[in-house]
């Protein structure tokens, strides 16, 4: 689905999903790992629909597997909840840790189903291509050739099937894997010439983007650094840390803490809101 | 090729910066995140090297199509689908075009394998792990001379593959499930894991010990008919 984020800079994409998943990677405070698992996933939802109501059914039993073996090999903490027949303890402490810790896998891993369907391969490659043009050029050329090649080899089998090839088909594969080599290396060559001539590696060529940065994505980006200073400013008071070990301990909560909450739950929910209202205004001026 | 040794350095610098802020400015609970960015950190000479060398056009779109083949070399297994060549094509490119070629293809291809399946916090752990062991046997197996060996070049693959890419890709699981970095939850993470890394090491032996030589006599015939991959200085 094309949305409000989507169509912003690719900058813009990246900034927002290197602090959403720094952010996620780190923070183990529930208040934190709330926020973030709702927007990514009601994120992901509005990108995907059912491809991540579907993905859901085999991740949430994983992470109540997660918290089981937690709860069942962990036998640190103070609040023992029940004794188990060979006399290990089962404890508070280590089922609100491997929840905590479930639950972060599970964010970062709907943040990445949302990256994926927001940062497509070319807009990494107008990122990067400035900072690496020879890596871009080689990621570039490299995703043309995959499906070249995949037809390519397809059209060995075809060939091989029409002159009769019988024979194991590991052989078989093994065989059209050789032909595919000699046939693509040769044409290599031929592609590489074909670039020099038409002037690649000379000075002061340019290159074609699509992308544009306007006010809003100026603004837009001003508002994550801003919001990611403020996080990393809670992360330096300590605001963020949370103990399950041996004992359940968070920081106090201050005035500055709901700042906090706030000012993460804004970051998160950025792209939603950005789409919901374009959405919005859209359908009002109809 | 010259070596750079100070881009050693800088990444060195760079994996220590992160350490530390992992270990002061997070209380040293981030394995997570901090390890992901060694990894990338790890890659950075490699790319460097390949970047300042000036390299051919001819050697650029070599590489590329190797790397497409890597990933394109799935396809040619579809009716056995636990097959995965990636990492085979990769260490036999590097073994006759130089292991950071092959350190380069098996970088490559994995990045773009995980564009077409999925990103995720993985893929630094998957990316390094492929470089690193592709790069380890092409150094052994160059080393010592033993490119034409099937057999050698087979065992020492598959081993590679079974042991340096699992540990690293497994890590990742190590980080993201184990709450505490314990010998014994890292272990039992580990072992749950050979059984697939093992097959991914057979498979990996299986196809070098075959290939090895078809796709090597056509490398060594690139490089001696236009002259790519030696080491004199870049046209």
């Amino acid at each position: 689905m094309r949305s409000a984020f989507t169509k912003s800079h690719p900058v813009l994409n990246f900034l927002f999903f290197g602090s959403v998943v720094a952010f996620g990677m780190v923070f183990f405070h529930p208040v934190f790992l709330g926020v973030s698992f709702v927007a990514a996933l009601a994120y992901s939802v509005r990108l995907r629909g059912r491809g991540t109501l579907r993905l859901m059914r085999y991740l949430l039993p994983t992470l109540l597997v997660v918290v089981f073996l937690g709860a069942a090999f962990n036998h640190y903490g103070v609040t023992t909840l029940f004794v188990l027949p060979n006399g290990n303890r089962v404890t508070l402490e280590a089922i609100v840790h491997s929840f905590a810790t479930g639950g972060m896998v599970l964010t970062v891993f709907l943040w990445f189903t949302c990256y994926d369907a927001v940062v497509t391969s070319d807009k990494f490659l107008h990122v990067f291509g400035r900072v690496f043009p020879t890596g871009a050029l080689l990621i570039s050329m490299t995703l043309r050739f995959i499906p070249l090649l995949t037809r390519r080899m397809h059209k060995i089998f075809e060939g091989q099937k029409g002159i009769g090839y019988s024979g194991s088909k590991l052989r078989n594969a093994l065989h059209a894997l050789s032909i595919l080599v000699t046939w693509s290396l040769e044409n290599a060559v031929d592609v590489s010439d074909s670039m020099k001539s038409r002037g690649y590696g000379l000075r002061g060529r340019t290159s074609y983007t699509r992308f544009l940065w306007t006010r809003r994505d100026i603004l837009l980006c001003a508002a994550i650094l801003a919001l990611d200073a403020l996080t990393v400013a809670g992360v330096i008071v300590g605001q963020t840390r949370a103990m399950y070990n041996p004992f359940i301990s968070l920081p106090a909560i201050t005035p500055f803490s709901y700042v906090l909450y706030v000012g993460y739950a804004l970051l998160c929910f950025m792209p939603l809101a950005l789409d919901l209202t374009e959405e919005h205004k859209w359908n009002r001026s109809r | 090729m010259q070596r750079k040794p100070y881009l050693a350095a800088v990444s060195l610098a760079l994996c220590f910066a992160a350490v530390m802020t992992g270990a002061f400015l997070l209380r040293d609970r981030s394995y997570y995140l901090i390890s992901g960015l060694i990894l990338l950190f790890a890659c950075l000479p490699f790319a460097a090297l390949f970047r300042r060398r000036r390299v051919k056009v001819r050697e650029l779109v070599i590489v590329s199509v190797m790397a497409a083949i890597a990933v394109a070399s799935r396809a040619a297994f579809y009716m056995l689908p636990t097959v995965k060549p990636l990492c085979a094509i990769a260490i036999i490119t590097g073994l006759y075009l130089g292991e950071e070629t092959g350190f380069m293809v098996g970088v490559l291809s994995m990045f773009l394998s995980n564009f077409l399946f999925g990103q995720g916090a993985w893929t630094p752990y998957q990316i390094f792990g492929m470089g690193f062991a592709v790069f380890v046997a092409d150094v052994i197996l160059r080393r010592f001379h033993l490119q034409e060996k099937r057999i050698a070049v087979a065992v020492v693959g598959g081993l590679c593959c079974f042991m340096l890419y699992g540990i690293c890709a497994d890590s990742c699981a190590v980080f993201a499930i184990a709450p505490t970095l314990e010998w014994k939850s890292v272990s039992s993470v580990l072992l749950t894991g050979i059984p697939f890394n093992l097959s991914h090491g057979a498979v990996t032996a299986i196809v070098l010990f075959f290939l090895n030589r078809p796709i090597g006599e056509k490398l060594e015939r690139m490089c001696v008919k236009y002259d790519l991959f030696t080491e004199g200085e870049p046209a």
